[in-house]
């Protein structure tokens, strides 16, 4: 079929017409739908013919899958969901390291006490395999969610996807007015610093904090408007469950650690009851990675038809 | 009884042609678009395609494939290839008499 130039209000109508199909229709066709209508040459009768089909498309509800949601609304409540579930973890391993209320008790008991040093290093280091999980995970969304967006020449999308490294940007420029030394003296001990003062290193992971949270939000947004095939999650299954895993491990040292500040050094009883509450917020992101991680094991490798059953 | 293409009113001519298309191994739309115009002659429009689509997939007639990028292949099932077999069948009758008939004439 030869291209030929289509009319900028024709097509227009025509991709707006889709609106008129019933809600279930567009869930299990529209992202295939768009795609072919970008192949096929656009005339009249092809508006005519889909305003004729979104007739027949609600004359016909009874024709419709009765499993209506496709893979790739699936594919995105599960990615979403664990992204969420990533968002509530950050925030506490980020924090965590700062709630020593009492420094020196701290250290020192720290100091004298293996399993709390075990059960710190164990936090940080299944946080640092989050991290990294999420990495692996989001990188080949990116490329594909990227690409199609060029495709689509999708203005919004590719602002929305650049987002993250804008505040990237941001946070590097902030580190470097802010503390030119720091990058030279890097110590996730606040207390210690000799070379800046604590409320500008304090600001400045908030400030990550905030950047971390606002591109996963961004990013989990650019999702849920992109169309994700059944492909992508060769990529992203394995990466996902060990992120949902890394997220688990982290909430049970983390709530060892607790049980054994509480009982190993009661005098730091204000940062336990800090901990508490990073606890409820852990054991909550496990919750939700875990229903994430089941829901990438279960997700079928096609759409479930009516005749399936 | 053999499948009948009766009940799909104004839609059994294009589920006939997308069998057809099918049977040669999955296609997604745009392909069986292609495809269908280039052994008929037939331009079929995305709304009545995938009118067609719809209730071949209801009847388990063809099965939706998983996604590549945003295209989604489909192919034909058994009873999807009975039903064909029954549509030519019926054509390859009409195609007789029509030939026996003219040339009387």
């Amino acid at each position: 079929m030869k291209p030929v130039l289509t009319p900028k209000w024709l097509a227009w109508s025509v991709k707006h017409s889709l609106r008129l199909f019933p809600p279930s229709w567009r869930m299990r066709y529209q992202a295939e739908m768009l795609d072919l209508l970008h192949q096929h040459p656009l005339t009249l009768w092809t508006l005519a013919d889909l305003l004729v089909s979104a007739m027949d498309a609600h004359l016909h509800p009874h024709l419709l899958p009765r499993e209506v949601f496709t893979m790739t609304q699936r594919i995105q409540t599960s990615i979403n969901t664990l992204f969420v579930a990533f968002t509530c973890f950050f925030i506490t391993w980020v924090m965590v390291p700062f709630i020593q209320d009492s420094p020196q008790e701290w250290l020192a008991s720290t100091a004298n006490h293996l399993e709390i040093r075990i059960a710190l290093a164990a936090f940080q280091i299944s946080g640092a395999v989050a991290v990294l999980a999420l990495i692996i995970c989001v990188v080949p969304l990116l490329i594909v969610m990227v690409r199609q967006a060029i495709q689509k020449r999708e203005g919004a999308l590719i602002g929305q996807l650049a987002t993250p490294f804008l505040l990237a940007g941001l946070l590097v420029g902030y580190s470097f007015v802010a503390q030119p030394r720091w990058w030279r003296r890097f110590s996730l001990n606040v207390w210690n610093g000799a070379d800046a003062s604590l409320a500008l290193k304090l600001s400045f992971f908030i400030l990550a904090a905030l950047c971390f949270d606002i591109s996963v939000w961004v990013f989990s947004s650019a999702v849920k408007r992109s169309a994700l095939g059944d492909g992508i999650m060769r990529f992203v299954k394995a990466p996902g469950i060990l992120l949902a895993l890394a997220i688990g491990i982290n909430a049970i040292t983390l709530v060892t650690l607790t049980v054994f500040v509480f009982l190993e050094a009661p005098r730091l009883a204000e940062s336990v009851y800090l901990m508490l509450s990073f606890d409820a917020l852990l054991l909550f992101a496990c919750w939700i990675a875990g229903v994430s991680a089941w829901r990438i094991l279960t997700l079928r490798s096609r759409v479930e038809m009516p005749h399936d059953a | 009884m053999p499948p009948s293409f009766d009940d799909l009113g104004r839609f059994s001519d294009v589920a006939l042609l997308i069998l057809l298309s099918l049977a040669q191994g999955p296609k997604h739309g745009y392909a069986m678009i292609e495809d269908i115009q280039t052994f008929s002659g037939t331009l079929l429009e995305p709304g009545t395609l995938y009118g067609a689509l719809l209730r071949l997939e209801q009847r388990g007639w063809i099965l939706p494939q998983p996604m590549e990028e945003r295209r989604r292949p489909y192919t034909i099932t058994p009873n999807g290839m009975a039903a064909l077999h029954a549509g030519l069948a019926t054509l390859s009758r009409i195609v007789s008499v029509g030939a026996a008939r003219v040339a009387l004439t």
